[in-house]
């Protein structure tokens, strides 16, 4: 008999584990956009046209998620994301008219909304979830668990060179050489962690190991005692032991990264709003504008956002303001 | 004396152990690549299969059932290579017929729809294939060739314009009609003149009679299966089940082919009762990722969910398309290098120009094209960004130089002396090209085109450049639709972190784009064999 | 040849005809001299661009390659040389084995090998790129750190080299063997006549007789290991690196590298908003690698005409 269970027990697989829990959730999901909902999200399912969205590599995973699940409750809706940086989404496909909607790591720039209107495009903003910068550092380090904006931009800085060792940034830490391991530079997490570490856009030390993937940050700073990255909020909010977050001073004594800290707006200044931007003609589109109500409903999702995807989502008054703005630009684009 | 022997007979066995080491240095070599390739495929397939989770007790019943009857079959077809080849073909009509199947209901039904396709058929393939048979019967009609280009031209515009006309037929008489009197009519057609004349295997009308009556017959049957629309199945019967029909027949009637049935069937068979030892018995079995559900889902961020139908969908549409554009215009190209263009003078210079240049185009980096299709496809000529007709084009492109080489080389590879007996009876250049030169060069440039195809579906870096979408969760419903791709697919997720990906999902696609690559390289190989055979 | 007697219908109908034929299949053929156009003017048009805002000296010469690390660099020569550890790495395995695979195949296999062989080397070059990619990453790296003493990123040159090398064996083998084949067998029968050995007359005498051929293989095979892109996109990181001393060149193959092609990837889908020169460096790093295969290409032809003429 015994025997009997623990084969039983054995043979529930690997995957259909995985699928139990997976449905578990996606049920969670659905239950959840239900119960917030405001009626309008919910229960058509008769919808249908083609929405591509592309744009920003942060913002991706988030819309990716949400897109999978609208696309599960309105099957005639065929949804493809592309993931092609803010800019370039912008600049070669939001602004020529080729994408209805477009994600991005930061607010659209001024020349931006000029090269669009220029196309006679305008868009709507809607703030979808915020990312909180994480610096980490080995689980063995116990010198640099706090540091100053001032210190962190003394590392990062344009100035910090190859050789330089922690001693050299505080007389107390180890005169050991640090090893560096950062965003690549054409990314967007590059861009915003050199805007507000070191005051500029660009500017960045040459002498670290840049990387596309979270996961080779990881291994980089795990692998040496001396070794600190900085990454998106994601990779560290799923795997909290597999290296240990920097608690950030930014004048007001250190603040660690955490949901709470990151919503509540405590964690400066590596915090930073994630953006979706839908045009106003594609908004006059019965399925886009669902679509784009349905995104703001979820961004207060913590599931989703948070376990799921793992960024911070909205607080619930803050997707109740989101969703009055964008009701009034729908209104709008379709009294066009 | 005695010692100089010796001497020699020293250095010769030195020499002659020299030789052997390097013979087998050599034959390692040959075997090196092969060998790591196999470990890297098994290692995906392994993965793909999730065959980690299985218990020993099960490999060995896998082993039993399968891997020692598939082997002991192979070492059978080395001494009987009949059997072999027929097991090859009926292996490659079946994936074949459910990859052309597949294709047929991506453009018809998935992308174009049984009215436009209804449209065309009128005014554009069936006039074609019309005048075709009715040159190859009347071989002296001097403008059946013009007709034919002309309605390829006029074909097109003449059958947009009566769209709206066609349309309202199809309402009348419903989709699956459609393709009972476009594919299964035509179908049964062509299989009257394979069972009769080509390889004489019986009475040619009764054959087609059973096929158009199984396929009205089934569909009571049919429409109780669920997933299965009287339309699959006409297109189904039309590219799997007739043609698979014919092979199962031709090689039932030859004793020497029958034992070629034993490779597939103790296949099937060996499957088969691992599948019911492994349900009734508490043997744990792999868990698959790659299975039913993978093929025929949308893709997720959950890895158990994730599918790749949409990218299927999607490549396969693309390749479709790259297959119409390459065929005619490499072809075309094939023909002017080798039949018309002029050996020397201006006209001689331009062909040399033409042919170093399209040996250098098949030397250019893939991600080239990319930056070729969006400049000229996405930008010039605004086809949409990442869209299945700017994907096939640039992929076309891309492909277009392999193609036309090895048509040339087909076409090379025809006898002079048939030329000169066509020119000499009184024929043109172009009618001996129809006749004499094309009909014998068509399997062998079937089988280059084939080959490059399988370049194309593979092919990842000019996708990126011209935008194809990374996930898309719907296939595509138009050639101007923006799609999702196969390699897309599987280079997006090859950068998700989690095992489940990495070594799940990813090599569940990894193992569906080589299965189509396998069904499409089995294809070319046995249209190269009876290419040579009947060279023989 | 136009006085043959023809039966078939008036002669000025089948004259336009005929010419009508012959100006659709020229067309046909002149596609890919269109697209060899369109390629040439897609890519010098960004760069001149992109070469008047950034001095070509910076682009050729410089040993840094930042698109946006301020203040920006965009010197080719780090891409340049990622390219050529790769490609290095790649021939380091294709040239011996395929070379030794040709000799195999011409010298020694008896026919029914090599109907087994030939079409299972030509497997090699049929996998996608992007799947040999993954193979890199996901399955060589890993059995490759395993090894003691070897420290690998997870992303690094070597193991994508190394797959890049199994993918261009047929390449180099193929054609190497054609030359072999081409070798009259007067040639070895004489050296047979001599006394050698086989293995006297395969080294000594045939590949020496077929090395235009063997060489036209390599630099063939080079071109496409230049050209290759997924694999490295996949498998060799984004690192752009020149080295400053000699020393070091050993330790890149372990670490993450840029390829000319991938630094391409990077630039077309990057946060980097297009309409920059950040972008248009896409283009300008785009003609380069298309000039270098195509000398490469070129040269490769010249070699393997040579050895056509050898003994025709």
């Amino acid at each position: 008999m015994t025997q009997d269970t623990q084969r039983l027990s054995d043979s529930i697989s690997r995957r259909t584990f995985i699928a139990a829990t997976g449905a578990a959730s996606a049920a969670a999901v659905a239950g959840c956009s239900e119960g917030q909902g405001s009626g309008e999200a919910t229960g058509t399912g008769n919808l249908s046209g083609d929405i591509s969205i592309t744009g920003s590599s942060t913002v991706y995973p988030l819309a990716n998620a949400v897109a999978e699940e609208f696309q599960n409750m309105h099957s005639d809706v065929n949804i493809t994301v592309q993931s092609t940086g803010s800019g370039g989404g912008f600049e070669n496909f939001f602004c020529p008219g080729d994408s209805d909607i477009n994600n991005a790591s930061r607010p659209m720039k001024d020349s931006e909304q000029q090269n669009c209107s220029s196309n006679g495009i305008t868009a709507h903003e809607i703030t979808v979830a915020t990312d909180a910068l994480t610096v980490v550092i080995n689980n063995n380090n116990d010198w640099a668990t706090e540091m100053t904006v001032d210190e962190i931009s003394q590392i990062w800085g344009p100035e910090a060179g190859s050789g330089q060792s922690w001693s050299d940034i505080n007389s107390s830490w180890p005169d050991e050489e640090i090893e560096r391991f950062g965003a690549a530079e054409t990314s967007g997490t590059f861009d915003y962690f050199t805007e507000v570490i070191n005051g500029e856009e660009g500017a960045h030390t040459q002498a670290y190991e840049p990387t596309e993937n979270d996961r080779t940050i990881v291994q980089g700073v795990q692998g040496s005692d001396y070794a600190i990255g900085y990454f998106g909020f994601s990779y560290y909010y799923n795997n909290p032991d597999a290296v240990t977050a920097v608690a950030v001073d930014d004048g007001n004594g250190p603040v660690e990264p955490t949901l709470e800290t990151a919503s509540s707006g405590e964690y400066t200044p590596l915090s930073r709003p994630l953006f979706t931007y839908p045009a106003m003609s594609a908004l006059a589109k019965e399925h886009i504008a669902e679509f784009c109500r349905y995104f703001v409903e979820q961004s207060a999702n913590e599931e989703l956002v948070a376990q799921q995807v793992g960024y911070v989502p909205r607080t619930s008054s803050q997707k109740d303001a989101a969703l009055e703005s964008l009701n009034s630009a729908i209104e709008e684009a379709n009294s066009n | 004396m005695a010692t100089d022997t010796t001497t020699e007979s020293g250095f010769g066995t030195v020499s002659r152990t020299k030789g052997i080491v390097f013979e087998y240095l050599t034959l390692a070599s040959s075997v090196a690549g092969i060998l790591a390739l196999s470990v890297l495929l098994g290692y995906v397939f392994w993965d793909a299969f999730g065959m980690e989770s299985a218990e020993i007790a099960w490999y060995g019943a896998f082993a039993l059932l399968v891997v020692v009857p598939v082997l002991a079959f192979v070492a059978y077809t080395q001494r009987n290579p009949v059997a072999g080849e027929a097991a090859l073909e009926l292996f490659s009509t079946t994936m074949g017929g459910i990859l052309g199947g597949l294709g047929t209901v991506t453009i018809l039904e998935v992308v174009t729809g049984a009215d436009i396709w209804f449209g065309y058929f009128v005014t554009v393939v069936a006039p074609l294939c019309a005048l075709y048979l009715y040159g190859r019967s009347q071989p002296n009609a001097s403008w059946v060739g013009l007709a034919m280009l002309g309605f390829l031209v006029l074909g097109p515009p003449i059958g947009t314009a009566l769209l709206p006309i066609t349309t309202t037929i199809v309402a009348l008489i419903g989709g699956p009609f459609v393709y009972l009197f476009t594919l299964t009519i035509p179908g049964a057609l062509v299989l009257r003149y394979v069972v009769e004349d080509y390889l004489e295997l019986g009475d040619g009308d009764l054959t087609a009679g059973v096929m158009v009556a199984v396929a009205l017959l089934a569909v009571p049957l049919v429409d109780r299966l669920p997933l299965v629309s009287r339309s699959v199945w006409a297109i189904f019967l039309t590219t799997l089940f007739a043609p698979l029909a014919v092979v199962v027949w031709k090689n039932l009637a030859d004793r020497e082919r029958r034992a070629g049935f034993a490779g597939p069937g103790v296949f099937a068979a060996g499957i088969g009762v691992l599948l019911v030892v492994t349900d009734r018995t508490a043997l744990n079995g792999p868990t698959p990722w790659f299975d039913w559900q993978y093929v025929t889902t949308s893709p997720s961020r959950f890895a158990d969910q994730a599918g790749l139908y949409p990218a299927i969908i999607g490549s396969v549409g693309i390749i479709v398309l790259v297959a119409l554009i390459t065929m005619l215009l490499g072809v075309g190209a094939a023909v002017f290098l080798e039949e018309y263009a002029p050996d020397s003078g201006l006209g001689g210079a331009v062909a040399r120009f033409i042919r170093i240049n399209i040996s250098n185009l098949a030397g250019v980096p893939s991600v080239v094209y990319g930056l070729l299709g969006l400049a000229v496809f996405v930008n010039l000529a605004n086809l949409g960004v990442g869209t299945v007709i700017t994907a096939a084009f640039t992929l076309s492109l891309l492909i277009l130089p392999i193609v036309i080489i090895s048509a040339r080389e087909a076409i090379r590879a025809v006898p002079d002396s048939l030329r000169q007996a066509s020119y000499g009876m009184g024929a043109t250049r172009w009618q001996t090209i129809r006749n004499v030169v094309l009909p014998r060069a068509i399997p062998g440039i079937l089988t280059g085109t084939i080959l490059a195809l399988g370049r194309a579906i593979g092919e990842t870096a000019p996708l990126i450049m011209i935008g194809v979408a990374t996930t898309a969760f719907s296939p595509p419903e138009g050639i101007f639709s923006k799609t999702s791709a196969m390699p897309m697919q599987i280079f997006a997720w090859s950068s998700f972190p989690s095992q489940e990906f990495q070594h799940g999902v990813v090599a569940a696609g990894v193992v569906t784009l080589l299965v189509v690559l396998l069904t499409m390289n089995s294809i070319a190989i046995l249209l190269r064999n009876k290419f040579e055979q009947e060279e023989l | 040849m136009s006085n043959t007697t023809d039966l078939t219908g008036d002669r000025g109908f089948q004259d336009i005809r005929e010419s009508m034929y012959t100006v659709v299949f020229f067309l046909c053929a002149a596609v890919s001299v269109i697209t060899t156009a369109g390629i040439i003017v897609a890519l010098i048009l960004p760069t001149i661009t992109f070469l008047g805002e950034v001095p070509m000296s910076e682009f050729f010469l410089g040993t840094q390659f930042s698109p946006a690390i301020q203040p920006t660099v965009f010197g080719v020569l780090p891409l340049a040389f990622g390219t050529l550890l790769i490609t290095f790495g790649a021939a380091m395995v294709a040239i011996p084995i395929g070379t030794l695979t040709a000799l195999y195949l011409s010298e020694y296999a008896s026919e029914s090998r090599r109907a087994v062989l030939k079409p299972l080397l030509e497997i090699l070059a049929g996998v996608p790129t992007v799947v040999y990619g993954y193979f890199a990453l996901v399955y060589v790296t890993p059995l490759l750190d395993a090894i003691p003493g070897l420290e690998l990123g997870t992303f690094n040159a070597l193991s994508a080299s190394l797959v890049m090398g199994i993918m261009i064996i047929p390449m180099v083998s193929s054609i190497s063997e054609d030359s072999m084949n081409a070798v009259p067998d007067s040639v070895r029968n004489a050296a047979y006549g001599l006394g050698a050995t086989k293995y006297d007359v395969s080294v000594g005498v045939v590949v020496p007789s077929a090395l235009s051929g063997i060489a036209s293989s390599f630099i063939l095979a080079l071109s496409r290991a230049i050209g290759e892109t997924m694999i490295v996109v996949v498998a060799a990181g984004q690192t752009a690196r020149f080295p400053e001393t000699t020393s070091g060149l050993l330790n890149s193959f372990f670490v993450s590298t840029q390829t000319m092609t991938s630094a391409m990837v990077q630039l077309g889908t990057s946060d980097l908003a297009g309409g920059t020169t950040a972008y248009r460096a896409l283009f300008a790093i785009g003609l380069t690698l298309f000039v270098m295969t195509l000398v490469l290409n070129l040269v490769s032809d010249a070699i393997a005409a040579r050895f056509r003429e050898d003994y025709d």
